[in-house]
This record gives C-alpha cells, sequence and structure tokens, in this order.
C-alpha cells in the first residue's frame, strides 16, 4: 500500500488542474490562505490567466451616470462589492484634465471587461481608465475632418452618439479599442481608435444605409463580435460586424419592444431578451440559429418577474441583465442622504435593481433607490475583486 | 472474466506490486496514455503500469469498466430501451456511490487518474476535493488537504486583510 501523500506534495500541474475547478473567485482567496505552497500557486500569473479564462468575473455594481452603486446585501456580490467600492476610485480624479484652461469634467460613456471610457464633456477628448488600478490613456485627439464629424450639433447632445468599448479576446488583455459611430443629417459614418496602433481611423461608411432610410440609432447591444442598435421607427436592428466593420441589418421578433429588449450571447446562438409590456410581469428569451445566422427567432422561455410593477432592461454584459423594478416604498424612515428628516414617512416611488445572471437565470436585489436611477446610460461593472484575480486591464 | 466473449481483444495491465488484470482492449482504451501506447504499437501483451498499485489500479478499471461507451451488443445495460438520459443518471448515481472513499484513496486517484489521462475519472475526483474547499473554513479546508498553516502569523492576517471579502 502506498503511503497517501498529502495535497501540498502532489505535482504542481495536479494541483492546477483541481484549483483550477474552484467555482468561484472567493474559494480561490480562501486555498491561498490555507498554506504557502497553494499562496504560490494561485498567485502565478499563468494560472491567474487560466482561472480568468475559465470563471467569467462576477457581478460587482452599476453606474449610472454620475456614481457606481455597489451591490448591497444580501446581493451574493456584497461583500466582494464593497471590498471594490473600498479599493476603485469612481470619481476618476486620478485621470488628468487634458486642458489646463478650460472647465470640463470627465463623463462615462461606456464600462466593460474593467475598463471605463470617458469623455472630458463638452469636448471630444477621450480617456480609457481602469478605476480598480487607478490606471489611465488619454486617447490621441481625433483628426481635425474627424472631429468635426464629432462636434455636430445632433451628436453632441444625442446620447446614442457615444463612443465605446469593443471587447476583445482575453489574450489580448491591456489593448483595446474604441468606436464612436457619428450619425446625423447627413452622414453617418463609424471611427475607430485601436490602443496597438495609437491612431484614429474611419473605418465603416454607412451614410447610404441610414441617412437616406431617416432611421436613428438607439439602444446598443454586443454579442459575438458584432455591435445591435434599436432603430427608430422600424422594428429592426442595425449591425455592425467589428470583425469586418461591415454594416448590415438583422431582424427582430415581432411585436414593439419599445427599448425594453437586451441581444446576448447564448452559447452560440444569438439570444435576446424582451419585455413585452413593462406590467405584464414576464421577461420572454428568445433565440435564433447559430450565432444569428439563422434567420428566425424563437421563443425559448418565458421568465416571470412578477406583474403587477414596471419593469424595464437597464443594461446587459456579457453574463448578467440589469433589470429595473419600480416600486413603492412603504413607510421610509428617512435616511442621511434624503434631507427630508422633518416630515412623516411618506409612500415613496422607488426603484429596485435586479442582477440576472444570463445562465443560470437568478435574479439577484442589487439595491434600491427612492425616486429611482437613470433609464439609459446604464452600465454595468463585473470584474474580481481586489487583491488575488484583478489583472490591470491597462 | 468468466463474461469475456469471442473476439474482444484483451490486454493486462500488470501493477508495480506484481497484480495483473486482464482487460478488454476498449476498457483500457478509457485513458488517453494507454490508449496512444496501444495506438502507437507500443504495447505489448501487458502494460506495466508504473507508480499505481493494485489497490488504486483495480478501482481505475472498474471506473472504466462501468464508463466505456456501450456498443449496444454487450449486454442488457445497453438494451435499446434504456434513454440515454436515463443512463447518464444511473452513471452519476454510480459515480457518487464509487467515490465515497478516504482522503488518502482519493488522492492517489487524483494521481492516477492525472498519470492515466482520464478526463472523466480526473473530474470526478478533483470536483470533490474542491468541494471540501468550498464553504468550509481555513482549518477545516487544512485538515481535508491535510496541509499545515505554514504562515507566520503576521503574514496570515495581511492575507485575510487583502481578501477579507472572501472570508465573510
Amino acid at each position: 500500500m502506498a503511503s497517501p501523500s498529502p495535497l501540498v506534495d502532489f505535482p504542481q500541474h495536479l494541483l492546477e488542474e483541481i484549483f483550477l475547478r474552484l467555482p468561484a473567485a472567493e474559494d480561490l482567496a480562501r486555498a491561498s490562505a490555507t498554506c504557502v505552497t497553494f499562496r504560490r500557486l494561485v498567485t502565478d500569473r499563468h494560472f491567474l490567466r487560466r482561472f480568468r479564462r475559465l470563471h467569467p468575473p462576477p457581478f460587482l455594481a452599476f453606474f449610472d451616470s454620475h456614481r457606481l452603486h455597489p451591490a448591497l446585501p444580501p446581493h451574493p456580490s456584497a461583500p466582494a462589492a464593497r471590498a471594490l467600492a473600498l479599493a476603485a476610485d469612481f470619481s476618476f480624479s486620478f485621470v488628468p484634465s487634458p486642458h489646463c484652461r478650460r472647465a470640463g469634467r470627465w463623463a462615462v460613456q461606456d464600462i466593460r471587461d474593467g475598463r471605463v471610457l470617458l469623455r472630458h464633456t463638452p469636448f471630444a477628448d477621450l480617456a480609457v481608465c481602469d478605476p480598480l488600478h487607478r490606471r489611465y490613456i488619454l486617447l490621441p485627439p481625433l483628426p481635425e475632418d474627424l472631429a468635426a464629424l464629432v462636434a455636430h450639433p445632433y451628436v453632441v447632445f444625442n446620447p446614442w452618439c457615444q463612443p465605446f468599448l469593443v471587447p476583445l479576446d482575453e489574450d489580448a488583455a491591456t489593448t483595446f479599442r474604441v468606436i464612436w459611430v457619428v450619425h446625423c443629417e447627413t452622414m453617418a459614418a463609424a471611427i475607430v481608435f485601436s490602443s496597438s496602433t495609437g491612431q484614429w481611423q474611419t473605418a465603416g461608411d454607412l451614410t447610404r444605409l441610414i441617412s437616406a432610410t431617416g432611421y436613428t440609432l438607439l439602444r446598443r447591444h454586443y454579442a459575438y463580435h458584432c455591435f445591435y442598435w434599436e432603430l427608430n421607427p422600424i422594428n429592426k436592428l442595425l449591425m455592425l460586424d467589428t470583425r469586418t466593420m461591415e454594416f448590415s441589418f438583422a431582424d427582430l421578433p415581432p411585436g414593439e419592444w419599445a427599448l425594453n429588449i437586451a441581444i446576448v450571447e447564448a452559447e452560440g446562438r444569438l439570444g435576446m431578451f424582451g419585455i413585452f409590456h413593462e406590467t405584464a410581469g414576464d421577461l420572454c428569451y428568445y433565440v435564433k440559429g447559430n450565432k444569428g445566422e439563422s434567420s428566425q427567432w424563437q421563443i425559448d422561455k418565458t421568465i416571470s418577474i412578477g406583474s403587477g410593477h414596471r419593469h424595464y432592461i437597464k443594461a446587459a454584459s456579457k453574463r448578467y441583465l440589469l433589470l429595473g423594478k419600480y416600486v413603492v416604498r412603504r413607510n421610509v424612515s428617512p435616511s442621511v442622504s434624503d434631507s427630508t428628516s422633518i416630515l412623516p414617512p411618506l409612500d415613496m416611488p422607488g426603484e429596485e435593481c435586479i442582477s440576472i445572471d444570463i445562465k443560470t437565470l437568478q435574479l439577484e436585489r442589487v439595491c434600491v433607490r427612492s425616486f429611482g436611477f437613470g433609464r439609459y446610460g446604464m452600465h454595468i461593472y463585473t470584474n474580481f475583486p481586489p487583491s488575488l484575480l484583478s489583472a490591470p486591464t491597462i | 472474466m468468466a463474461t469475456r466473449e469471442a473476439g474482444k481483444k484483451m490486454i493486462m495491465l500488470k501493477s508495480p506490486d506484481g497484480m495483473e488484470f486482464e482487460v478488454e482492449e476498449a476498457v483500457a482504451m478509457e485513458s488517453q496514455t494507454i490508449r496512444k501506447m496501444i495506438e502507437d504499437d507500443c504495447a505489448d501483451t501487458a502494460i506495466l503500469i508504473p507508480n499505481i498499485n493494485s489497490k488504486i489500479l483495480s478501482r481505475v478499471i472498474e471506473y472504466c469498466n462501468k464508463h466505456v461507451p456501450t456498443t449496444g451488443a454487450t449486454g442488457a445495460a445497453a438494451s435499446d430501451t434504456v434513454a440515454p438520459a436515463a443512463l447518464a443518471e444511473d452513471l452519476k448515481i454510480w459515480d457518487a456511490e464509487f467515490i465515497k472513499v478516504n482522503r488518502a484513496t482519493r488522492f492517489d486517484l487524483i494521481q492516477a487518474a492525472s498519470y492515466l489521462n482520464i478526463k472523466g475519472l480526473l473530474d470526478l475526483t478533483s470536483q470533490t476535493t474542491i468541494d471540501t474547499i468550498s464553504d468550509n473554513s481555513l482549518e477545516e479546508i487544512r485538515s481535508f488537504l491535510s496541509t499545515k498553516n505554514d504562515y507566520l502569523p503576521e503574514e496570515e492576517q495581511t492575507i485575510r486583510r487583502e481578501n477579507q471579502w472572501a472570508f465573510q
């Protein structure tokens, strides 16, 4: 009989195989605290890269135009979200102003893969930063001809004309691309910045496709290398393939969706969550062919989210949906932030935000706020909490 | 070996402590390591499996016997009337029973599964170990994995502080 070999004496590769199967980042953090050998193994960069590839980063918080809203108890991410809020700087004070004489402030345009795209409003200067690691890159100014496009009043004042981040493969851990789709009465085009070349360039002209028809672009979605925009006034999507930078149209399931959808990745197929009637309490889930190539949407399931309340899909990331639910809060005790403490408790309108794991369809309450959050311009922040697994993204 | 059928190629697996196991080639080939030896024609009539004692090797063979894909002609277990879902469920129950072993045996099975490259068995054995790490205190994890806390007290405090969220 061979004598039992303690796990620490296992060959390194075998220990790696075992620890890779740990379900969540907190298990890994706990395993690393058991002994020096395990600590050495799980802090190895090669191992951490493999672990991150196998485990999607958890939902930690969302951002609604001005501030971060970390998940609060009893959300399972609450402890990690608290660690994030303590460690990260979501006021972006570490990103210097590009103009020493001109006033302005950094406003969030997009959040993806732990990176935040900022615009120094009201100007066209952009920066990409990692608030957790306090790193940033100021993007070079747009070439003059392109800057003129962005400065068009229609583009400046249209919230849908924001620049956005393109998801990249995991291997390109610290490189990124930014796309700015500008469209006005006379023209529509995509301009692209790549951090590997450090250059802006025009990459796709959709004037012919959009301007001639008079459609306007609405909310943006992303799945499998393609961006999708809802279009006004038709029940169709505009699609941009980021590999070819070509635009085309795609169908939506029949119905009046009224900006209450999310396009998602559904294990090789294209998925769509949609709320038909705000108060019906049903979240419909449709899927379509192989990575969106087959043309027919089919209803896959209907998820009950509780009738009698208005529900809105606020944002989506690769793994999560953020749902807003309007509620009436009874007998709210006045808090420090409500400066109404002399008034008796009232029935107050409020909004509850709920995260939905797209894979498991698990619903978790993130937080509640009197008078609600913004309807649009909300972004989900997913990442590993500090410090073991969160790697700088810039 | 009474159920040995005509036309089935058998091979002999030998453990370092001198035991011999005659198994169907298809069963042995559940191990990618053995499969490669057979396909490369490196396998004689008998294959010596180093580092794996007879007790562990017999358990590994038991696992492979159960998990070898049935072709339909091998008996009642693979009869056409059994639905694939029911078979999978049956396997799951069998696996759960199979892995009810002490820690030392489980660690030996992990090493055997890794050396013989049997993915299903490596998944099963590692996952069971993982389950002991999730939702347990540090002291319990240390005892399950038979590791010792070799941190200096201040080092452990630092690690706990840095990853405080993981201990709540």
